[in-house]
């Protein structure tokens, strides 16, 4: 190699790696968000995104990774470099998350950029019922234990855990019923399927004829609530109970780059369109960053163990794995196949795919079954568990399993099947997808498509090569201007581009 | 009357007021419906992602015209649904696999436009029957809504489960079992109830269970590509024709009572938050077949198997309105989007909302909902000559488009790349399934209700602490009774009917 080249290849490099340690927004930021579109961290991502678009040369883009309660997007962030190109919007509801599941996400693998916004706890009732003030709650509680119905989203949420707390203070021995959401538990207690609700004060707004808060967990009582009273003054010493909502990055990122991005949305927090969200949505504004952000975590964890624990989560223990699995499986699948085959044989009917398919749902069914009944036993005073309906719907397609093979065994005819000749593209089609699949995590979505395409087209013996090419080349286009121009969604990102 | 004079505001608020120029409403309306078709054809896109991604761009505009982008690209997403469930057997949306059965089969034999040109003219009755039913009726319906507890729920659920019964005449066994194996795949994931993972293997991945769309566009375009490919000889030489003729009107006005019956039942089932588009389409179906006086057509292209689920899936759009502006309660995942964006704007949802000072927004909007299913007409039927040309490409080219769009989709769902190879899974899953006569619907109504039986029916147990409780639930107990029948008399009437057969000696 000549050193003219060498001299440029390093004067480039050290350009290149000039230009990206001074101008650091020189590409898109990333958000993860960890719910769908449209929760209330989703829209605090997207306002911030939107504001930011004045004080930022780059864009901020909200990627929305839901799953898990938030793992999925927060090993993502871990996954990815510590750049500052990934965010992670992060709200009070990862905590629990993070203790219950033993996914390798530590709170000492992030950097706390800032805290935005929080808002109280408040506990929320019918206005229209027998139960619609703390007095009403406690005393009924108390005068019959174990029956007063509190809802709020999901086991082990944050809501939750501020149940348990308040039922600690209070002592009260009252049910949690979870909900797949807050607005589905809102509405149980609105048509009086349950008593209590545990939410945030902007959740009774425009709710107001049906939903009434009787206490938030703050030290003063709220100015856009001033007849609601705070627990404290109730004698329940829960002064302080908060959702916030903030942001962190990997705990590798470099000083530089975490403070441009906490200067960067402390600007945001003036602006007046966020100020405007922040009235809206009747969210308080804050801005802890840094080292005090990290603390409010820190404190938060404390006390979510404690009352995770009480809440009956079996922290720092596995889950109970069936044993022997695989030798089970592989067991029950000879076994099933035998006993079919030698009854089938003797009536000569050939094992066929109908055959296949009933036996190999009853081998599903029958590892279901087995699977489940390794789940945890129920909890005192239920009798149903997480068990019991994987084994009902099991047993259920066990039955129907055997009564097919009955069925074909006694009139072995198949009218509705319908197959053809062409297996073998079929096979290789399905192969081709598969390693589409793997490609595009290698080298990009925007080739491995059009390679797709390309091939697919041939192994459907497609030759006309010049309309082969443009539709592969005019499908790659329309999907680059609609999906990444126009709407903005979040395309696949392969390792080398 | 008030309401009257209310709505004339409201649509005189649509030909512009002193801060917006006239042409704005309808334009944004236009572009709305655009966008919302759009979403709703693409696999993996849905209206609630249509939603979000449109919301930013309504942070400048006024309030109502804001409002009326929302609720016309929410509307007409159900339309876009059912257009790739009719052309490429790929639902767009879950209530659009209703209509798939007849569908797509009447576009095999060759008239995409009879049966998009039918499903339109369905969908925009159901659409202003349910804003017609929005407007007059949101009070008492908000009432019933509320009356659903965890039992009734659970039993709704079992309900519409039982509707699998009436769909697949032929092979009812099969059917069963794709059921099952439906339900089974659904406790996949973390238990809502106590929160302990199971099935899961330990994948993060798995802990919300099976995403339903990416396995939906799996069972259904994958599957059904896969099966083409099987049965055809030579590939490039299949170029079949396809007409765009649309349906007579005469062949419409026939189905009017049929399509009335399917509206009311999708905006009456649409307010049950929770239920929604999905569960209304299928009663729809399922009652539509009940009654008909022409069973054996049903799954070979019948009208009124298509009528009768577009015209529900309109009108659920509409109810699902009810419980969003009369209770703040979303009924699906859409409305949950429409309640943030709405109060990005100031616009709380509720009963405030029908107080004076805010009445020409709701007025307006209910008669943006008018306007946007006239448009919709008009759009629906100039789009359908365009949907029958893209379905007349080569097999080869349109087959290898629409699998690249639909993993594309399984991804968008959650930007996750799992979602991708769950796609493929159920992809060859269902062709493996469906090339040996075992239907895949069952699979996908089960899966969609079968989250839905487990987790009201413990939240009942727990709440209750009996087994009793659906049965002492009057609603849960009606609804029992009306999946009992649905069951059951399916194969009474089979019987019947062979019985009078072999004594007429046949």
């Amino acid at each position: 190699m000549s050193k003219r080249v060498l001299l440029i290849i390093i004067l480039f490099l050290s350009i290149s790696s000039f230009g990206i340690g001074a101008e650091y927004p020189n590409k898109p930021i990333t958000i993860l968000v960890h719910t769908k579109p449209g929760g209330a961290v989703d829209l605090m991502a997207r306002t911030l995104s939107r504001v930011a678009d004045n004080y930022c040369d780059q864009p901020l883009v909200v990627v929305n990774k839901p799953g898990g309660g938030g793992i999925i997007a927060g090993a993502r962030l871990l996954s990815s470099k510590a750049d500052g190109y990934t965010i992670l919007a992060f709200p009070a509801t990862f905590i629990p998350t993070l203790q219950t599941t033993d996914i390798g996400i530590g709170l000492d693998d992030l950097k706390y950029l800032a805290c935005l916004t929080i808002s109280p706890e408040a506990i929320i009732t019918n206005p229209n019922s027998e139960i619609n003030s703390l007095e009403k709650i406690i005393s009924h509680a108390k005068a019959n234990p174990g029956t007063q119905k509190w809802c709020g989203p999901g086991t082990g949420s944050l809501d939750h855990l501020m149940a348990v707390k308040f039922w600690e203070k209070a002592d009260i021995k009252v049910k949690w019923i979870p909900y797949g959401g807050g607005s589905q538990a809102m509405g149980a207690v609105m048509g009086k399927h349950a008593d209590v609700y545990v939410g945030n004060p902007e959740d009774i707004l425009g709710r107001q004829k049906n939903l009434n808060i009787v206490g938030v967990s703050t030290e003063k009582r709220l100015d856009a609530f001033p007849e609601v009273p705070t627990l404290i003054e109730k004698g329940i010493d829960l002064p302080n109970e908060v959702m916030w909502r903030g942001f962190v990055v990997h705990k590798n990122t470099n000083d530089e780059i975490t403070k441009y991005l906490v200067d960067l949305f402390e600007k945001c927090s003036k602006d007046s369109i966020w100020q405007n969200y922040i009235n809206r949505t009747m969210v308080t504004p804050v801005f802890m960053k840094n080292e005090k952000f990290k603390e409010l975590v820190y404190n938060d964890v404390e006390s979510s163990r404690k009352y995770l624990k009480i809440a009956g989560f079996e922290l720092d223990k596995n889950a109970n794995e069936a044993p022997y699995l695989t030798l089970f499986l592989f067991g029950i699948f000879i076994i099933s196949f035998l006993i079919v085959y030698l009854v089938f044989k003797k009536k000569d009917i050939k094992i066929n795919g109908t055959i296949s398919i009933l036996t190999i749902t009853g081998i599903l069914s029958v590892t279901f079954f087995y699977i489940s009944s390794f789940f945890p036993a129920p909890r005192e005073g239920l009798f149903v568990s997480s068990a019991t309906v994987p084994k009902v719907w099991s047993i259920f397609l066990f039955i129907v399993s055997v009564i097919g093979l009955k069925l074909y065994y006694k009139n072995p005819t198949d009218e509705t099947a319908k197959k053809g000749e062409n297996v073998k593209s079929v096979i290789s089609l399905s192969f081709l997808i598969l390693a589409y699949i793997t490609l595009i995590s290698i080298i990009g979505f925007f080739i491995s498509t059009g390679l797709f395409l390309i091939s697919s087209m041939l192994i459907m013996r497609y030759k006309k090569y010049i309309s082969l090419l443009l539709t592969t080349t005019l499908v790659l286009l329309f999907m680059y201007i609609v999906f990444i121009k126009i709407l903005m969604v979040p395309l696949p990102i392969g390792s080398i581009f | 009357m008030e309401l009257f004079s209310n709505l004339i505001d409201g649509f005189s608020a649509l030909g512009g007021t002193a801060s917006i120029a006239w042409w704005q409403p309808i334009l944004v309306i236009l572009i709305g419906i655009i966008v919302g078709i759009f979403v709703g054809v693409m696999p993996g896109l849905s209206a609630s992602t249509g939603l979000a991604l449109i919301v930013p761009f309504t942070f400048g505009m006024e309030p109502l015209i804001a409002i009326i982008l929302l609720a016309a690209v929410y509307t007409s997403a159900s339309y876009g649904g059912t257009i790739s469930a009719i052309a490429i057997n790929t639902p767009g949306t879950p209530a659009a696999v209703a209509v798939a059965f007849d569908g797509y089969t009447l576009t095999k034999k060759g008239q995409p436009g009879k049966a998009l040109g039918s499903s339109l003219f369905a969908n925009v009755v159901g659409g202003l029957t349910g804003s017609l039913v929005l407007i007059f009726f949101s009070v008492p319906l908000a009432k019933i809504a509320l009356k659903f507890g965890p039992s009734a729920f659970f039993s709704l659920a079992i309900f519409g489960l039982t509707i699998v019964s009436s769909m697949e005449s032929k092979n009812r066994l099969k059917a069963f079992v794709s059921t099952a194996i439906g339900l089974l795949l659904m406790t996949v994931g973390l238990d809502i109830i106590n929160g302990s993972p199971r099935f899961t293997f330990g994948r993060a991945e798995l802990f919300d269970g099976f995403t339903f769309i990416p396995a939906l566009i799996g069972l259904f375009a994958i599957g059904e590509i896969l099966l083409n490919i099987e049965n055809m000889q030579i590939v490039k030489k299949i170029k079949q024709k396809f007409s765009s003729k649309m349906p007579k009107f005469s062949e419409l006005w026939s189905l009017k009572k049929l399509i009335a019956k399917s509206s009311v039942i999708g905006a009456v089932v649409g307010a049950i938050p929770g239920a929604g588009a999905t569960i209304a389409a299928f009663i729809a179906y399922g009652e539509a077949k009940r009654t008909s006086k022409k069973k054996d057509e049903f799954g070979k292209g019948s009208l009124e198997g298509i009528t009768a689920p577009s015209s529900a899936a309109g009108a659920s759009a509409g109810g699902a309105l009810i419980p969003l502006l009369t209770l703040g309660i979303p009924g699906s995942a859409a409305t949950a989007v429409m309640i943030g964006a709405l109060a990005l704007h100031n616009i709380t949802p509720g009963p405030e909302l029908f107080k004076p000072e805010n009445s020409t927004l709701v007025y307006a909007l209910f008669a943006s909902l008018f306007v946007g299913n006239a448009l919709m007409l008009f759009i629906g039927y100039s789009g359908t000559r365009l949907w029958v040309k893209i379905i007349s490409a080569p097999k080869a080219v349109l087959f290898s488009i629409i699998m690249s769009i639909a993993l594309v989709g399984s991804y968008a769902v959650k930007n996750s790349m799992f979602d991708v190879f769950v796609c493929l899974g159920f992809g060859v899953f269902g062709w493996l399934l469906r090339r040996n006569g075992f239907p895949t619907a069952p699979m996908v109504l089960a899966m969609i209700l079968g989250k839905m039986a487990e987790t009201n029916f413990r939240q009942a147990l727990l709440s209750e602490g009996t087994w009793t409780v659906f049965f002492t639930d009057p609603l849960s107990l009606i609804l029992l009774i009306m999946a009992f029948l649905s069951l059951a008399y399916p194969l009474y009437s089979e019987r019947k009917k062979r019985k009078n057969n072999s004594s007429k000696g046949i």
